[in-house]
């Protein structure tokens, strides 16, 4: 792998405007390295190597002439295929798409080409962002290590240094986990904050896009570029974009972040990713925070809330499919969707008003402690494929674990960042932060000061740099 | 419906009332994941969800 691929966007940036680098370098870097690896781990739907250098060139020869796009500019990045990119095929992991080529980009793709990012590929999104992910992406730190879903490619393509962002979308925890069990910075923004236009829904009321990328600082460039009113999203929010240019702050001192110990971390949570949340509240206490211990009850419901709602509204949306195009979807797709459908209007009215409780509870809870964030476990390290392969298939899992997806129900945001690796190498699972709506910029500071005395993103996995290991 | 109460019948029957056609390699796995949601909801059934209404339009700002 070339070295400039281990840069990042702040210092990719910074060498495209000094002209130590060109765009062009580095998108066919990127795209060599792709080709090299994905083969292994299949993070990759659909490579966009014309297209991309087409952009490279035309990023060069706006930056030789001094016109600014922004923090991207130049920069390769990847889109899950969920999102509709103009002349490219959006697949969604399914048979029932297999060969359908929008004729518009997403919302989030115009702003990345607005931004002049430079596309280079469509990452692999499990069938819909709920089936089971049917190529086999792979955990670049153990290729016999799951990628956790739905924006598993979007995650294994940054940690592999296939991409220097990636756009997921977050239902029910899909940029959270992935981010955390590849060792990479995931956001699932505030409601409303990053447009859904030209993403194919799962849930309306609980889908978000965001970024994935390898630091805080990187997450905030793709952020600003990304986020703003989309008049193709009903719930689109339209308000300025939060200022997210990071100021030089490593102490934390003012800061109230609640921990929540008793409701939060779910009944069977890894004992790491226990272990790892508590680590990072005694690094963030050092660094000047003052750590609140909080009750939240009310986040026993957040399962129950969830799954009907997120099945019910899936349902509706893909119907059609259910009825016209049943035999293509996975067993696994079409008895989520048979599921949602049979679920009763009350019990999805009930499931709206548990929402409702669990908003205002976590509501209160911010404002009685007056906490600027809430920490919270991660997903623990990432299984092995086989023991996953093995388990004993009972049921169709909506989704797991739902705790820390609390966040799609309230619409607040919550980032994922790296907090170190097990003795095995892998990485712990990130731990949670959760902040006010619209209060990415204060998690941006918590995460960032983070990550600036831990450092754990500057870790590569060996698949980017040595031999292509053989998965067992 | 009590999770035990989730057998075959009763979600073929449910289905054909939905309009959802259910092919009968499914049939069993749809009543496991019936039987396995109903448990989730239990907890919601036994909630007291006290006077919270969901509003009508979602706006994560609001309240706050």
């Amino acid at each position: 792998m070339s070295e400039i691929l281990d840069l990042t966007i702040a210092e990719a940036r910074r060498s495209l405007l000094a002209r130590e680098v060109s765009a062009v370098e580095l998108a066919e870097a990127t795209i060599r390295h792709i080709e090299r690896s994905d083969g292994h781990l299949h993070a990759y739907a659909t490579l966009m190597v014309e297209e991309a250098l087409a952009s490279a060139r035309a990023a060069d020869e706006e930056i030789g002439r001094g016109i600014p796009r922004g923090p991207l500019h130049g920069i390769p990045v990847g889109v899950k295929d969920l999102c509709h990119v103009r002349g490219v095929p959006t697949e969604a992991g399914s048979a029932v798409l297999r060969g359908f080529v929008p004729s518009v980009d997403a919302t989030v793709v115009e702003r990345l080409h607005a931004g002049g990012a430079v596309l280079v590929g469509k990452t692999v999104t499990s069938e819909f962002a709920f089936g089971p992910t049917i190529r086999p992406t792979r955990n670049p730190w153990d290729l016999d290590r799951s990628p956790e879903g739905s924006s598993a490619g979007s995650a294994v393509a940054v940690a592999a240094r296939s991409a220097f962002a990636t756009i997921g979308t977050d239902t029910a925890g899909s940029i959270r986990a992935p981010a955390g069990v590849n060792g990479v910075v995931g956001l699932k923004p505030t409601f409303g904050l990053v447009g859904t236009g030209g993403v194919i829904p799962m849930s309306r009321s609980l889908d978000h896009v965001g970024p994935i990328t390898r630091t805080v600082e990187d997450c905030a460039a793709v952020l600003s570029v990304i986020a703003g009113f989309d008049s193709r999203d009903p719930h689109s929010l339209d308000v300025e974009p939060p200022i997210l240019d990071l100021e030089p702050q490593i102490g934390l001192d003012g800061l109230r972040i609640g921990i929540e110990r008793t409701h939060l971390p779910e009944p069977d949570l890894d004992p790491v990713a226990r272990d790892a949340a508590e680590r990072v509240a005694r690094t963030l206490e050092e660094l000047g925070a003052t750590i609140v211990e909080v009750e939240i009850p009310q986040l026993e419901l957040a399962e129950a809330s969830l799954v009907t709602i997120k099945a019910v509204e899936a349902s509706a949306y893909h119907l059609p499919r259910i009825r016209r195009d049943a035999h293509d979807l996975h067993q696994v797709t079409r008895v989520i969707l048979q599921a949602g459908a049979l679920i009763s209007a009350v019990q999805y009215g009930e499931a709206r008003r548990a929402r409702a409780l669990i908003t205002q509870s976590v509501r209160e809870t911010f404002q009685r402690h007056q906490l600027d964030a809430l920490l919270g476990p991660g997903w623990g390290p990432a299984a092995s494929v086989e023991a996953i392969e093995q388990a004993p298939f009972t049921a169709v899992p909506f989704t797991f674990p739902m705790r820390p997806s609390t966040v799609n129900l309230t619409g607040m945001p919550a980032i994922n960042v790296p907090c170190g690796f097990t003795d095995l190498g892998l990485p712990r699972g990130g731990v949670e932060l959760w902040g006010r709506p619209l209060g990415e910029r204060t998690l941006f500071r918590i995460a960032a000061a983070y990550e600036a005395v831990d450092a754990w993103h500057r870790r590569v996995p060996a698949i980017a740099h040595g031999p292509v290991p053989e998965a067992t | 419906m009590r999770p035990e109460q989730v057998d075959a019948d009763t979600v073929a029957a449910a289905a054909r009332v939905a309009g959802i056609p259910v092919p009968a390699e499914d049939l069993n796995l749809l009543t496991l994941t019936m039987r396995r949601y109903e448990e989730v909801v239990a907890q919601l059934r036994g909630a007291d969800l006290g006077d919270a209404d969901p509003p009508l339009t979602i706006d994560p700002r609001l309240g706050w």
